[in-house]
């Protein structure tokens, strides 16, 4: 009998083990609203419950070739940035939304009121809100300028030259230092912050664009999606995007080094920005594919498996008969702001 | 016997026919021509930029944030204009993270009315006490110091030193008149002490026809010099977000905006060189292969009298070396006088300051051109004067007839 009961206790916890790690992959619940930018002028917005599509429209559409990056003409067609989002800073109620050409909207989400903040700079990729709350920081493609931008006043205070073509910023917890991703230099710059001069770099190597960092500030995550071969001459574009390896590189923040490089190529993911859940165990990845779609995944930020991808451009597209006609008829999206716990009305 | 130079036989053959060298030399004169005028502009406007910039010695300007394409069109264009701001700007602008230095000036259009003064003259008051931009260029004046009767006059303000002037019924001695920089913001300007403008201002109203409405506690602008370690663009950025109503521009972004309307200019002009070029070496090309197949007969009987290889090979390469030097000569005399003709209308449609280049540079511009212009007749003329040379004297002879 003892035996028995034994046996089956053991195998009770075997099935409790078996289910928990299976839950651990499974798609999470979530709760809250996600807002990815796309080169399309138009926010997609993810309803984190329901999966629902929904979007906000901001601009025209515009490539991110056109005009300037990193003080280089890629499209010669195209000496002037076109329209395009790139990265939303979501405070309160307000998104910030940097576009290609520099300029900087407001979007309010109760009264879906859109007002132009004007020029801030050239070519925006990231829209980040600083560590302080009152100022949102936009990284530029094409001058690799970090502009400060104030909240309340509305206009840029600062303008902090990092490198050639930067993407991202962070922070560590005490807001002492500041992390910046160089995409063209496949470098991380390290920022004291309150001078505002570089003290270090890590290198990745590749094509590197959005940093974040964990909850928890002990690590940061930097999307690789490896479109181009940084190389002693500068980026040259892979053959076809994505022949490289496509990752996110996990930094160990109090060494400042590398600990791990998720790979995702076999998922034809190129992952462009990252959004951690408050608990942090969850992240979702804005991801391109550079076919007919971009793609939200959920990764367990344990584990590191992607356990949920879903469409966020093809679905409204081929239902309204859309066509992209611009970055080789790709829909492509890169910055991500989530507002967690509040789904969409 | 007379010996047939190998210069006497080349000007001959140019003289025989006539259309065809003035042909020649004219589309080698168009190629230099451009060349010329266009390096001749850029280099005049660089120039007036630099020499400009350096007397301007600050690395930002603030100004009301409403009168920014003002003072740009000031800057660049030099066209006399007055703005202001209240004067506690300047100490808010002090207190601004990458300041070193900031200084103030007043800007008073001198009255068009006036009878016995000098009619739409900037007339620039700065601080003497805390100037970095206009006490550097006393030193030019024996280092006299400047008082509030004194007034130097920029380049285009006619009047000289030891002579008076007078605004707005107040009279001013000339301590001393300025280099030309080309940038009529300065050339047009004359500088007096900001109390000498107020109280010019003041008194405008009884002394003079027109009053000027400037108050001490107003101010056009504010100089700024920035700390080692910060850049004018971050500064400027810094000044225009702490200081409501304002708007610092870094100088350079003004430099800048002039080279951007040049290089614009340049690339159109260097294509259009460029394809004159191309056509013009064709052009010299085809001609010269033709000459050598009607000259064939010719060509053997010098051969059979003795000519070398060599000399024909010479003959032919003096030839268009001598009209295309011609048409270099022509080109860059052309090209001169139409830039100096149009100078002034060019100025003002591009809106840019001009300062013609030093007597040096311009000699090695004429040199550089005309030196261009006779290598492209000689690589045009390589392949038929081979041909030339390389014919047997028989066979040549036989061919021509």
């Amino acid at each position: 009998m003892k035996k028995m009961m034994f046996c089956i206790a053991l195998a009770a916890v075997a099935l409790m083990a078996t289910a928990m790690i299976a839950a651990a992959d499974d798609a999470p619940l979530l709760k809250g609203t996600a807002y990815v930018a796309g080169h399309g002028g138009h926010l997609a917005v993810i309803n984190l419950s329901t999966w629902d599509l929904d979007r906000i429209v901001i601009t025209h559409a515009g490539s991110e070739t056109e005009g300037v990056i990193a003080g280089l003409h890629l499209d010669a067609a195209h000496k002037k940035p076109g329209g395009g989002t790139h990265g939303a800073a979501l405070i309160g109620r307000d998104l910030f939304v940097g576009l290609l050409d520099g300029r900087v909207k407001k979007y309010n989400l109760d009264t879906q009121k859109l007002t132009d903040l004007g020029q801030v700079g050239e070519k925006f990729c990231g829209a980040i809100p600083g560590p302080g709350g009152k100022d949102i920081y936009y990284e530029d493609m094409a001058n690799g300028n970090v502009y400060q931008f104030n909240i309340k006043k509305e206009k840029k205070a600062d303008v902090i030259p990092v490198g050639k073509s930067v993407c991202g910023i962070a922070w560590t917890k005490d807001g002492k230092t500041a992390f910046v991703s160089d995409m063209v230099q496949g470098k991380i710059f390290i920022l004291d912050w309150k001078t505002k001069k570089k003290i270090g770099a890590i290198k990745i190597g590749t094509f590197i664009h959005q940093i974040r960092m964990n909850p928890a500030h002990t690590e940061l995550w930097c999307t690789a999606p490896n479109e181009f071969v940084v190389t002693a001459k500068g980026p040259q574009p892979s053959s076809v995007a994505g022949k490289g390896k496509s990752q996110i590189v996990i930094i160990d923040v109090k060494n400042r080094k590398i600990k791990d490089r998720v790979d995702v190529t076999d998922d034809q993911l190129f992952p462009h920005d990252l959004a951690f859940t408050p608990d942090g165990k969850w992240v979702l990845v804005s991801c391109r594919t550079y076919s007919d779609d971009s793609i939200l995944a959920v990764m367990n930020a344990k584990t590191h498996k992607i356990v949920k991808e879903v469409s966020i451009c093809k679905r409204c597209h081929q239902e309204a008969g859309v066509k992209i006609k611009i970055d080789n008829g790709s829909p492509l999206l890169c910055g991500i702001a989530v507002d967690w716990g509040k789904n969409p009305e | 016997m007379k010996k047939l130079g190998l210069n006497h036989l080349a000007v001959r053959n140019i003289r025989r026919k006539l259309f065809r060298t003035v042909s020649i030399v004219l589309s080698v004169a168009a190629v230099s021509g451009t060349l010329f005028s266009a390096t001749l502009v850029i280099y005049s406007v660089r120039r007036s930029i630099a020499v400009g910039a350096g007397r301007l010695g600050a690395d930002v300007l603030v100004v009301p944030a409403q009168d920014e394409s003002k003072a740009r069109d000031a800057l660049i264009s030099g066209q006399p204009s007055e703005y202001y701001m209240p004067s506690k700007v300047l100490d808010e602008v002090r207190q601004v993270e990458g300041v070193e230095k900031a200084t103030p000036q007043v800007f008073i259009k001198s009255s068009p009315l006036s009878c016995c003064g000098v009619s739409n003259v900037l007339l620039i008051g700065f601080d003497p006490s805390t100037d970095f931009s206009v006490t550097p260029w006393l030193t030019d004046f024996s280092g006299k110091n400047f008082n509030n009767n004194d007034i130097i006059a920029g380049d285009e303000v006619p009047t000289m030193t030891g002579r008076t002037l007078k605004f707005y019924g107040q009279e001013f001695n000339v301590v001393g008149t300025l280099a030309r920089t080309g940038m009529r913001y300065l050339d047009n300007s004359a500088f007096i002490t900001l109390n000498a403008a107020y109280k010019m201002a003041a008194q405008s109203g009884t002394k003079a026809l027109k009053k000027v409405n400037v108050t001490p506690d107003e101010i056009s602008t504010v100089l700024v010099k920035v700390k080692d370690g910060y850049t004018p663009q971050r500064v400027a950025v810094k000044i225009s977000f702490a200081v409501d109503g304002v708007k610092a521009i870094a100088s350079s972004d003004v430099i800048s905006t002039v080279k951007d309307q040049l290089s614009k200019l340049f690339a159109y002009l260097l294509t259009v060189g460029g394809i004159v070029w191309v056509m013009a070496l064709l052009l010299i090309g085809v001609v010269f292969s033709m000459i050598v197949n009607e000259r064939q007969r010719e060509i053997g009987l010098l051969r059979a009298m003795g000519a070398t290889k060599g000399f024909m090979f010479r003959l032919l390469i003096t030839e268009a070396a001598m009209l295309t030097s011609a048409g270099g000569i022509l080109g860059v005399a052309g090209g001169g006088i139409v830039v100096y003709s149009f100078k002034n209308l060019l100025v003002k449609e591009l809106s840019v300051p001009y300062l013609w280049p030093s007597p040096g540079l311009i000699i090695a511009l004429l040199v550089g051109c005309i030196v261009v212009s006779t290598i492209t007749g000689i690589a045009a003329a390589l392949y038929p004067a081979s041909i030339s040379a390389r014919m047997e004297p028989y066979e040549a002879i036989r061919k021509g007839e």
